[in-house]
């Protein structure tokens, strides 16, 4: 059974159609790629997959259920932006994620935090926008989730950064979960992906194994990415 | 889970709150002062006075702030980008709402009662606490005697007025928390529509009362004159006490209808419509 599957899905705010027909797998043990120009509907995929929007029709599951309270147990997000409250320390965030997950693993989360040097008793607040970027990544790759949704984990850090992220996603995720990682800086991610789905204005445009588009192509998925979505 | 997100919700909100409500205790104790101060001397006299006026502003910025936080607690831990952190904890959207409204409540009675303890230390100042408290049992002693009404009376009086009190604050809380999730759950001017959707509630709420008192005369009229005659025995002294009871208890149903609607809309709205930025 795939981790996260999404039959023919629709997404509709009012008017405007962010997925149309949407339909993918993503499977254990492997990092599946949603790539995509700004506005494609990968943060609405991402967002529908763990519950925070509703399909306006076709079906998302996860571990063969639709999103809700169950599948939240065994999905980790990292979202797009910055949530985590201000006058929270990293401490009593990794305390908060213990009381809510029975897949935290606490000790990894500290390890992390003392490999990087942030002060578990300091105040998010007080901390620079990379640094929290840096706590919400941890938290979210300290779960033994059986799916880790990470919206646009790389955007907007610094290359120093980015490198730190993409090793830690490489080698923090459970060996059976599926990663599904959006981004549009695909010369950075294509080393983690193993399976890769182009979307484009809400429909998938093209889709498989990164190693055959690549052989199939002869090019890179960078290179593919800028051919089929040339401006 | 529910307990799990109290104890966040408590320590998120404590931090404000306790300075808050302490700060209301230690002005009230320096008004106590103030007040002991007053007419010694010119100087002592402005400066009681003073600190009088700063212990009532004080009172009403506690309504201001426990309103605000509550208000902003919502739509801070819901509605804004904590909200992707909020949403991904493994908890139903009815345990989201009941610990804002349980904590909301809490807070309220809890301001409520650091602003009667207020007011005592500042009566206790100038040693009128007694005399009230006397004056109080006097009044209740000839109500009791001439309405014969028992300790019981009063018991029950007081505990229909406690939880339509309460259900009147958790009615005020659901109405901005229904207005917000409506608001929210558009892409765009989300403040805006918030606003919008708190005076429709409003206008809404308030055509529903006219409609039920309207219904209510109706049915009246419709008793005929026998009516108004036999209301005219209503001073019958258990009549009174049982049509008392029947007002409070009425308004205590409607008040819990009222909130189970807006209850229902802001689950709605979180579950099926939430529009996180």
């Amino acid at each position: 059974m795939p981790v996260l599957e999404c039959i023919e899905l629709e997404k509709s705010y009012g008017r405007s159609e962010a997925l149309r027909g949407v339909s993918l797998k993503a499977e254990g043990g492997r990092i599946l790629g949603l790539l995509g120009p700004n506005g494609s509907g990968k943060t609405t995929l991402i967002k529908l997959a763990c519950g925070l929007l509703q399909p306006s029709g076709g079906e998302i599951r996860i571990c063969g259920l639709a999103p809700g309270v169950e599948t939240k147990k065994i999905v980790s997000l990292l979202p797009d932006r910055l949530s985590l409250p201000g006058y929270m320390s990293p401490a009593a965030l990794c305390a908060m994620y213990e009381d809510f997950f029975e897949d935290f693993d606490a000790g990894r989360a500290e390890r992390l935090l003392d490999e990087l040097g942030i002060d578990p008793a300091q105040r998010v607040r007080r901390m620079s926008r990379g640094t929290r970027e840096k706590v919400q990544l941890i938290l979210a790759m300290s779960r033994r989730a059986r799916l880790y949704l990470l919206d646009e984990p790389i955007s907007g850090v610094d290359p120093a950064a980015r490198d730190y992220i993409i090793s830690t996603i490489m080698t923090n995720y459970a060996p059976d979960a599926a990663v599904v990682l959006s981004t549009h800086l695909i010369s950075e991610a294509e080393r983690l992906l193993d399976d890769v789905v182009f979307l484009g204005a809400g429909r998938v445009v093209m889709s498989g194994g990164a190693d055959e588009l690549r052989e199939r192509s002869g090019k890179s998925v960078d290179a593919l990415f800028r051919e089929v979505f040339k401006c | 889970m529910l307990s799990r997100l109290l104890k966040y919700e408590f320590r998120a909100t404590s931090r404000i709150m306790l300075c808050v409500l302490g700060a209301l205790l230690a002005i009230a104790a320096a008004a106590s002062l103030g007040m002991r101060a007053i007419g010694y001397n010119r100087g002592l006299t402005i400066v009681g006075a003073m600190v009088l006026v700063l212990y009532f502003l004080a009172i009403m910025c506690v309504g201001a702030v426990t309103l605000i936080l509550l208000v902003y607690r919502f739509y801070k831990s819901l509605l804004s980008d904590e909200g992707y952190l909020i949403f991904s904890l493994p908890v139903g959207v009815h345990s989201h709402i009941c610990c804002k409204l349980i904590c909301a409540a809490v807070w309220m009675l809890a301001s409520f009662a650091a602003i009667l303890l207020s007011i005592a230390i500042v009566a206790s100042s100038i040693g009128i606490t007694g005399v009230v408290l006397s004056d109080l049992q006097v009044m209740f002693e000839r109500i009791a005697a001439a309405w014969s009404i028992g300790a019981l009376d009063f018991a029950s009086f007081a505990l229909e007025l406690l939880l339509l009190a309460e259900l009147s604050a958790v009615g005020g809380c659901l109405t901005f928390y229904a207005a917000m999730s409506f608001g929210f759950s558009f892409s765009e001017h989300k403040a805006l529509c918030s606003v919008l959707a708190y005076i429709a509630i409003g206008i809404l709420t308030q055509l529903c009362i006219a409609a039920l008192l309207g219904a209510l005369g109706l049915l009246f009229s419709l008793q005929g004159p026998g009516f108004y005659i036999s209301l005219g025995g209503i001073l019958n002294v258990t009549r009174v006490k049982n049509l008392s009871h029947a007002v409070m208890l009425g308004g205590i149903v409607l008040q819990a209808a009222y909130c189970a609607v807006l209850y229902a809309i802001t689950a709605y709205f979180l579950k099926r419509r939430l529009n996180l930025p």
